[in-house]
């Protein structure tokens, strides 16, 4: 690989859009001794990566945790702990029931009287026809008195008016 | 479940979960604790392990968490830059031995000044060498985020090593 086609993957590098394979072509590449000095800044980065991938834990590690897993005990399976947990809940529903079974239950309340509609509904279209009839003129009179009374009343305060100017 | 199958299954995972919770911590110590606290969490919940789809998400994820709760409760996060390469141990770490060359130990300081997200995202792509689909596994993201997060971090670092390279140049 010459310098432009490492230049072209440190771009694709930088801007994110490098595979994992063409990191490894990198990484190959800033391992070797004789690197292009224009890129030997990165050098520095890769070589960076490369060392920290090399720590390790120290080699008492193993001994250590080994001593420690062999004190614990796992704990056991889901479906085991289950059982206290249903036993418990199976306990309070049991109460729940046993209470609702000796509590005195109050007798239902009566059911109130209604309005028997059936007996005011028109048995003819005819008769339908005429209530409907003075119901419309009853509420056609109480409109024309309102719109009398409201020219009675204007013409009252047109009086007053008058009265003022003068 | 025996203790054998215990270790076929979490110990060789036991080195990524260092380094992954070493680039939370920063401290080799307190990343060790974190590696046996998270085997030791797996080991109690062994008999249902076979629940989990990802072991290794799920055991990463669970380093992470404990290193984060660690470095809470220590109030660390921000006051260790400048401790950040100088681990402690009685050993040189491999770190240690190469960290004689300046820029090395600068690049590090730099990636630890990322913020969390980008750090984490950059470590496991860069460091781990995961897939995109693998990081978002582990640190719960989705795709986009991984993404915009890997790129921010590079661009940082790109920008820095492009600065140090220039100050480096006149200082010559």
């Amino acid at each position: 690989m010459d310098r432009k086609d490492i230049e072209i993957l440190l771009d694709r590098y930088f801007e994110g859009l490098s595979t994992l394979r063409e990191e490894a072509q990198l990484r190959d590449y800033f391992s070797r001794e004789n690197v292009d000095p224009e890129l030997a800044p990165y050098q520095n980065l890769f070589r960076h990566f490369q060392t920290a991938r090399k720590e390790r834990l120290s080699e008492e590690f193993d001994e250590r945790l080994m001593q420690q897993l062999s004190q614990i005990e796992p704990e056991r399976t889901r479906s085991r702990r289950l059982w206290p947990v249903l036993a418990r809940v199976a306990a309070v529903l049991l109460l729940a029931v046993g209470v609702w079974w000796f509590y005195p239950h109050p007798a239902p309340a009566t059911q109130q009287a209604g309005i028997d509609w059936s007996k005011y509904e028109p048995e003819s279209p005819e008769e339908a026809y005429r209530i409907t009839r003075m119901a419309l003129r009853k509420v056609s009179g109480e409109i024309k008195e309102g719109a009398s009374k409201a020219a009675r009343e204007m013409d009252k305060f047109q009086e007053v008016t008058r009265y003022f100017k003068n | 479940m025996s203790l054998k199958e215990f270790n076929k299954q979490i110990l060789p995972l036991k080195q990524k979960l260092f380094r992954f919770s070493l680039s939370i911590v920063r401290d080799r110590t307190e990343a060790e604790d974190v590696v046996q606290e998270t085997c030791i969490k797996l080991w109690r919940q062994w008999s249902r392990i076979s629940e989990i789809d990802n072991l290794e998400a799920w055991s990463m994820r669970l380093a992470k968490n404990l290193s984060i709760d660690k470095l809470r409760s220590k109030h660390q996060r921000t006051d260790r830059i400048e401790q950040a390469y100088h681990l402690k141990g009685d050993s040189p770490t491999p770190y240690q031995v190469t960290a004689s060359n300046d820029t090395l130990g600068h690049i590090r300081q730099m990636m630890n000044q990322l913020p969390e997200k980008q750090r984490l995202v950059m470590h496991l792509r860069d460091i781990e060498e995961m897939s995109y689909q693998e990081i978002c596994d582990t640190l719960q993201l989705p795709i986009s985020q991984v993404k915009v997060n890997l790129f921010r971090a590079r661009k940082q670092m790109r920008t820095f090593l492009i600065k140090s390279e220039s100050y480096g140049s006149q200082r010559h």
